[in-house]
């Protein structure tokens, strides 16, 4: 499952590549993210845990950098996980590459998700609404960090839960826009 | 005197209340999860989240701490007693409990037994278990290309992910008849996964006995018989020693045929811990590990000559059998019978290969409803008829009257070897083509067309093999595929009646009495009827393929006959004539030249107890094995009209016409209840029902919210004919078995109707289920629309 998002930041680009240096800091960004070691080496050790409803998934796993390109100014994490109580495993790689763009930056984030297990059954669709929902957030608060971090705001490195009714009623809405989306835009073929 | 009103007593054709519902619908039924036994234990399943992934490790230790938990199975320790891979109905082999690899999402790696079900599953999710995935295989393309990981490494010389490689027919033959062809139609699809999902998941409870060594296991099982045959040679246990028990039933359609690992481990639990061990599977556990069915997808070519005679056939099948090669079928032919295809039409040659694969999913490959594979080959059949029809330009109706069997030409040898007992095919399909107006829906046809409406109509013709069958080619493990029956008239004229057969709603309990009232005139009310215990059943082959009326019905009727023969004696020894000058009818003897002079059936039986002549056995039972000398061939035309929302895609049934000439009906209520819930299960396949898979090999269609199954609301309205009734020759009361015909034959009129209402598009092919945004697909499109895995998730 891949999902891009691209979103703009009022930071210039040296800023920007400094903040993604900080990995901890940009954990903090995906909800319901907490990183519990610095196993050293670029990597990490860290959970995330999505509550919906009856579902609850707590994955542990760790993060890589496997690449970081200065020149490009592309940066790759591969993170992999279990759900701790063995319903499926995760793994993403997302690739975040940053351009100038104007005075600040645009940040083109995408992810490649493959999740396997029961989480993966929890009805057709509904998991990359939930997940769609999930990494819209983080992209949000990507900028959030970035801007308060450039306006020299000290921001904890501690996610907000990801869960509750929120999160289930958006991923609900956007199962409702893919129903619309099938009459009023171009058609994508074999939906899932 | 006159004799007795067959109808009133409850013999052959009475439309009698199914005697079984009067403890359904009051909650009184007794199934598996009902049984309750003394200090029993409770067994979950921890199943793979993966579909394909090496086991590095697995570790218990934080299971066995948890308070309650009595035992945790893990395949190694399976394998200490042999038993971490069990032998399946194809004669290869299966994981019970994974040791080196998991090889779908859903396999069985480890259980827990407790003193109740959560803790049980409690335990389940504190089992570490470390996997390094693996490449995933989800169709048979991925099966077979170059450098795909072999997924049975643990096979020796299994150096690919080919099953098996079969073929029937006429190579040759068939190259000459193409060669002759003014027309060659070809035809690709894919008949999706489907999983029959009763509404009962399967379950089983096992208690071993230490004191008297007796091992019962209630379970699930359309075949208790099989099932203990099974644990004897597997489980190396004395078959005296193994009563398996079938309680009611919530459904089987195939799918609680074969042995799974949940039962094994079960048992061996129960041996082990000497205590009542009960597995009761979940919903997704059943959707993702237990017997699915089709999964196959074909390349078919007809020829065909301008007037519209078909020349000969050919299809190449690519068959997707999950990990392990378990498809429940008794017959010896790899692929079921798919060569029953075209076993309706009069086709002098034709040939078919076959080709199975391995993939990473769900083993099983039962019979959803079906004889084996004969829902693919029927349905395979009639949408190449409809293609073939349509290139050729011809009526659908006409090109299918051309090319059928004449009745004349009974009983019919097919180019692939089966012989059709009987049938009236024309006349079967008049009556369809008047009921659903078929000349006025074609003018209906062309005048909405011209206003941009789409109507289509979709026919399905077909014959189809019941009964497995006779022990020339069928056999489970070597047993032949018998059944029986056994019958006790007690002294007062009741009677009690066990078959080798088990009912899972076919209404036994009520039908194979009114085969003995047929036979002996005894009201159908007055003998029970009993199934299921093999302590106490005689030794019989189960049900599933219909073939319970064919085999164990026949069984009914020939020990009704031979308890008739005995009665005989007794009714001259009580009127003292000689036998020979005894006449019956229905429920009474008399004498030739004093018809006032009888003995009624009762009065013969209270004699059997009392008065007995001198010599004679006393007591008045007797059993019968019926080995059936041939299949019977049902025969339907299901005929279905439809209107599709160009916009939308989406498709409304208006009509749906179904002719079963199914023979002689014992139960007509009965036989139009299974005519009826087949055809909900054609229009859920062709419709909405199936079961998929991305591309990391997850199941997609594991839940009621994904696989869908119909409902009242959604569920069309049927007109049923009877009007056709063609008697088998071979059958002792002239039934020919009808449980699955409308699911086999359904499917291919509801697509047929689709592709009918579409045809200016020149799709050739949707794959089902016809979910709407395929339809839209095709006709905005304009190409054939493929439903194979692996499915997009994005």
């Amino acid at each position: 499952m891949l999902i891009r998002n691209e979103f703009d930041v009022a930071a210039p680009l040296d800023k920007v590549w400094q903040f993604f240096d900080d990995i901890p800091q940009v954990a903090a960004c995906l909800p319901g993210t907490e990183l519990t070691d610095d196993l050293g080496e670029n990597k990490y050790g860290g959970k995330v845990a999505i509550r919906m409803g009856p579902v609850r998934l707590s994955f542990a796993g760790t993060a890589d950098i496997t690449e970081r390109d200065e020149t490009a100014k592309r940066v790759v994490v591969h993170a992999t996980g279990a759900e701790q109580r063995g319903r499926g495993q995760a793994s993403m790689v997302v690739t975040a590459t940053l351009t100038r763009s104007g005075r600040g930056t645009t940040v083109d984030v995408s992810q490649d998700l493959q999740l396997s297990g029961a989480a993966a059954q929890y009805g057709r669709g509904m998991i990359s609404d939930v997940t769609s929902v999930l990494m819209r957030d983080f992209s949000t608060n990507l900028a959030a960090r970035i801007d308060a971090a450039q306006r020299g705001e000290v921001v904890a490195a501690t996610a907000t839960p990801a869960g509750g009714f929120t999160l289930g009623l958006r991923a609900a809405l956007m199962a409702l826009q893919r129903v619309f989306r099938r009459f009023f835009l171009p058609y994508r073929t074999n939906p899932s | 005197m006159t004799a007795l009103d067959e109808i009133k007593i409850g013999g052959l054709g009475a439309s009698r209340r199914r005697v079984e519902d009067n403890r359904f619908i009051r909650g009184k039924g007794n199934y598996t999860d009902d049984i309750v036994l003394p200090g029993m234990l409770h067994m979950e399943i921890l199943r793979s989240p993966l579909a394909h992934a090496r086991i590095k490790s697995i570790d218990t230790s934080r299971a066995w701490q948890i308070p309650g938990v009595h035992l945790v199975l893990t395949g190694e320790m399976m394998a200490t007693r042999n038993l971490a891979w069990m032998p399946t109905l194809s004669y290869d082999t299966q994981a019970v409990l994974a040791t080196d690899k998991v090889r779908f999402q859903g396999q069985e790696v480890a259980c827990v037994i407790a003193d109740d079900p959560y803790i049980a599953k409690d335990a389940c999710e504190a089992i570490d278990v470390e996997y390094e995935p693996l490449p995933v295989i989800v169709n048979p393309e991925q099966a077979l290309a170059d450098g795909a990981p072999v997924i049975r490494d643990d096979k020796e010389g299994q150096d690919s992910n080919v099953v098996f490689n079969w073929e029937v027919g006429d190579a040759a033959g068939t190259d000459a008849a193409f060669a002759k062809a003014d027309t060659v139609s070809k035809l690709r699809l894919h008949y999706p996964r489907s999983h029959p999902s009763p509404i009962e998941c399967c379950g089983s409870i096992a208690d071993f006995n230490r004191a008297t060594s007796k091992l019962t296991v209630y379970m699930t099982t359309q075949a208790p018989h099989i099932i203990r045959v099974a644990v004897a040679l597997v489980a190396e246990l004395p078959e005296h020693m193994i009563r398996i028990v079938s309680p009611d039933i919530g459904g089987g359609f195939g799918n609680k045929v074969p042995v799974y690992p949940g039962y094994v481990c079960s048992i061996l639990a129960s041996i082990l811990l000497e205590r009542p061990v009960k597995w009761i599977e979940d919903k997704t556990g059943n959707l993702i590990s237990t017997g699915f069915a089709r999964d196959i997808y074909l390349d078919g070519e007809l020829a065909l000559r301008k007037d519209g005679r078909i020349l000969g056939v050919r299809m190449h099948v690519d068959s997707d059998h999950g990990a392990f090669f378990s498809d429940a079928q008794p017959s010896k032919f790899k692929i079921g019978l798919l060569h029953s295809a075209f076993a309706a039409y009069d086709i002098p040659v034709g040939h078919i290969t076959a080709r199975g694969t391995y993939t990473n999913k769900a083993p099983g490959g039962v019979a959803y409803r079906c004889s084996f594979r004969v829902t693919e080959a029927m349905f395979f059949q009639e949408r190449m008829v409809h293609a073939a029809a349509a290139d050729l330009g011809m009526d659908q109706a006409e090109f299918r009257r051309i090319n059928l069997v004449q009745d004349g030409q009974f009983p019919y040898r097919t180019p692939f070897g089966f012989l059709t007992d009987s049938g009236q095919y024309a006349k079967c399909l008049d009556v369809g083509l008047r009921a659903v107006g078929y000349d006025d829906f074609r003018k209906q046809q062309a005048e909405a067309k011209a206003k941009g409406r789409l109507l289509g109509l979709g026919i399905s013709t077909m014959t189809e093999p019941l009964g497995a069958g006779n022990s020339r080619e069928y056999d489970i493990l070597g047993i032949k595929m018998f059944d029986s029956a056994e019958l006790k008239i007690h002294m007062t004229g009741k009677a009690i009646l066990r078959t080798g057969a088990k009912s899972q709603g076919q209404g036994h309990e009520t039908t194979w009495a009114q085969i003995v009232a047929h036979e002996l005139g005894l009201p159908a009310e007055d003998v029970v009827v009993e199934e299921g215990d093999t302590d106490t059943a005689p030794f019989g082959m189960g049900t599933y393929a219909s073939r319970s009326t064919p085999v164990a019905g026949a069984a009914v009727a020939m020990v009704s006959r031979k308890i008739r023969a005995k009665a005989r004696k007794l009714a001259a020894h009580l009127l003292e004539v000689s036998e020979e000058d005894i006449e019956w009818e229905l429920g009474r003897f008399y004498v030739r030249s004093a018809p006032d002079r009888g003995v009624t059936i009762q009065e013969c039986a209270m004699a059997a107890y009392s008065n007995m002549p001198d010599g004679m056995e006393p007591g008045l039972e007797n059993t019968a094995y019926y080995d059936p000398p041939n299949l019977t061939w049902p025969f339907a035309v299901y005929i279905v009209t439809v209107e599709v929302d160009p916009e939308t895609g989406v498709w409304d049934v208006l009509n749906m016409v179904a002719v079963d000439d199914c023979g002689v009906r014992i139960n007509p209520m009965i036989v139009e209840g299974q005519i009826m819930g087949g055809l909900t299960e054609a229009y859920a396949m062709s419709s909405m029902q199936f079961i998929t898979f991305d591309a990391e090999g997850n199941c997609i269609g594991a839940n009621y919210m994904d696989y869908l199954l119909p409902t009242a609301w959604e569920t069309p309205g049927y007109e049923l004919h009877s009007e056709v009734v063609t008697p088998s020759p071979h059958h002792p009361i002239g039934a020919k078995g009808v449980g699955e015909c409308a699911a086999v034959g359904g499917p291919a009129a509801f697509v047929n109707a689709v592709m009918d209402a579409i045809a200016d598009t020149g799709v050739r092919n949707v794959d089902m289920p016809l979910l709407p945004d395929r339809v839209w697909e095709a006709i905005t499109k304009r190409h054939d629309v493929s439903g194979a895995p692996p499915v997009r998730t994005d």
